[in-house]
């Protein structure tokens, strides 16, 4: 059944490398699971959007899972989908305070309308084709450009999450060069290691990268405080 | 950050967050007032451009397109626009396709079982948000997948045509500006506005269809009556 609704052979493809694929694409974007909630919240910036945290939680997970199942199954695409970064911001940051101006006391309900009403517009010039027409006249250069381009921006996102570009007054952007950091060790040993499997052909390799490094992360939480007391206060910091 | 943002588990599972809350409390007809019409169709440019782009992007990685175009679109993207609306309902913005599909796609990902088994992922850490938060919470542990799809992606550039300046020179706008203005749809944005003219002013102007143009108007009109004055 499931050979005859995806294809897997004519795709190339079996059910066992679909699952590692599933699962390795789950973790790279897991993060939203966090970041999502913290963002609408209101948490991360220490300001109370009036959007309750847990709530935002499973409906981000009910709502990725449900446009991921219709992805899957009407268009047939290994693409996953989740409450993207970029308008999450837009959303705290320039549509809710924009209805609060305007005087509504529901602030977040308005905005939440204002997303709602968009993607039902979206909904329409998808059925009636025009987003294709966008979609299929962008000449192959510009196309690859933009693979390109989002290639750069999310290795950009990456680095800076973990902490290995940060930002700096002259120059925007810098090389944090506190290399013996533990956010550092573990950044550069599991990049390493997902680069010589890849470059080995190891099938899951960035799979593999997580899972050291997750490794490392918890033996380097044990083992730091039991160190000299010099020693951990630098690598702390 | 391994002090601050790594914490071990302190359990397992836990029941997932009650959803009452957000549920069903979009207020629509606020929305549809003339002080926040702006804002939906700003909503509906990033949408629109940030699902082209990502589609565009990892399906460009997947080797999907054929002839320049991509097959089943439209599905794709009513994929996307379903999740938007559903995730409004639940109480979350804007879903989107993520470019970390990519990553996926690396791994040997090529059909819809692949999703399905990222959306039952999902569902699953409803119940295992304590161990997820512990992967998830700390960036240099998922940081490096990103690198290395970044890697990956990277291969596209080769199949620009480099020699000929009125494609190479917007793409390569939309490749630096993707990641400087930390936004796709900008990025795309000044590479489809300085697409058109450059065409146009070069001789070329024929080459590409209306819908250029068109969308090219339209951007520049969306850069200096709304975003100026953001």
């Amino acid at each position: 059944m499931i050979e005859r609704l995806f294809k897997l052979s004519e795709n190339k493809t079996s059910v066992r490398t679909e699952a590692l694929a599933g699962l390795t694409t789950f973790l790279a974007m897991a993060y939203i699971i966090f970041v999502q909630p913290s963002v609408l919240s209101g948490k991360m910036f220490g300001m109370d959007t009036g959007i309750d945290f847990g709530a935002v939680t499973t409906a981000t997970c009910l709502s990725a899972a449900l446009a991921t199942v219709i992805m899957a199954v009407y268009a047939r695409y290994p693409m996953a989908q989740a409450p993207g970064m970029g308008e999450n911001f837009f959303f705290v940051f320039s549509a809710l305070p924009a209805a609060a101006a305007v005087g509504f006391t529901n602030g977040w309900q308005v905005a939440l309308g204002v997303v709602f009403v968009s993607g039902v517009l979206f909904l329409i010039l998808s059925l009636i084709g025009l987003r294709e027409l966008i979609f299929n006249f962008v000449s192959p250069s510009m196309k690859n450009g933009i693979a390109t381009g989002i290639g750069l921006f999310i290795a950009f996102i990456g680095l800076q999450q973990a902490g290995i570009i940060i930002k700096d007054p002259a120059s925007a952007v810098k090389l944090n060069t506190h290399f013996a950091s533990p956010d550092s060790i573990v950044f550069f040993v599991g990049l390493l290691t997902s680069a010589v499997l890849h470059a080995r052909r190891v099938h899951g390799s960035i799979l593999w990268g997580i899972v050291v490094a997750t490794a490392l992360a918890c033996l380097l939480k044990v083992a730091l405080p039991q160190m000299p007391a010099a020693v951990s206060a630098a690598h702390m910091t | 950050m391994l002090n601050t943002r790594f914490e071990f588990a302190k359990k397992l599972i836990a029941l997932p967050p009650s959803l009452g809350p957000t549920f069903m409390k979009m207020d629509v007809a606020h929305a549809l007032t003339a002080k926040m019409l702006p804002f939906v169709f700003i909503f509906l440019f990033m949408l629109t451009f940030d699902a082209i782009g990502t589609l565009i992007g990892v399906c460009e990685q997947a080797g999907f397109m054929r002839d320049n175009r991509l097959p089943r679109a439209k599905q794709a993207m009513v994929s996307d626009a379903i999740g938007t609306v559903a995730g409004a309902a639940l109480g979350t913005s804007t879903v989107t396709s993520f470019v970390e599909s990519a990553a996926g796609v690396e791994a040997g990902g090529r059909t819809g079982l692949t999703g399905l088994v990222v959306a039952a992922l999902f569902l699953f850490a409803l119940f295992f948000s304590p161990l997820i938060a512990m992967i998830g919470g700390y960036p240099p542990i998922t940081a490096p997948a990103l690198t290395i799809v970044g890697a990956m992606m990277m291969q596209n550039v080769v199949k620009i045509e480099w020699k000929d300046y009125t494609e190479s020179i917007p793409a390569f706008l939309i490749i630096i500006c993707i990641p400087l203005s930390y936004s796709i749809a900008d990025g795309l944005a000044l590479g489809f506005i300085s697409y058109a003219i450059i065409k146009a002013c070069s001789g070329r102007g024929r080459e590409i269809s209306w819908l250029t143009y068109a969308l090219a108007l339209v951007l520049v009109l969306y850069f200096v009556f709304v975003r100026s004055r953001m």
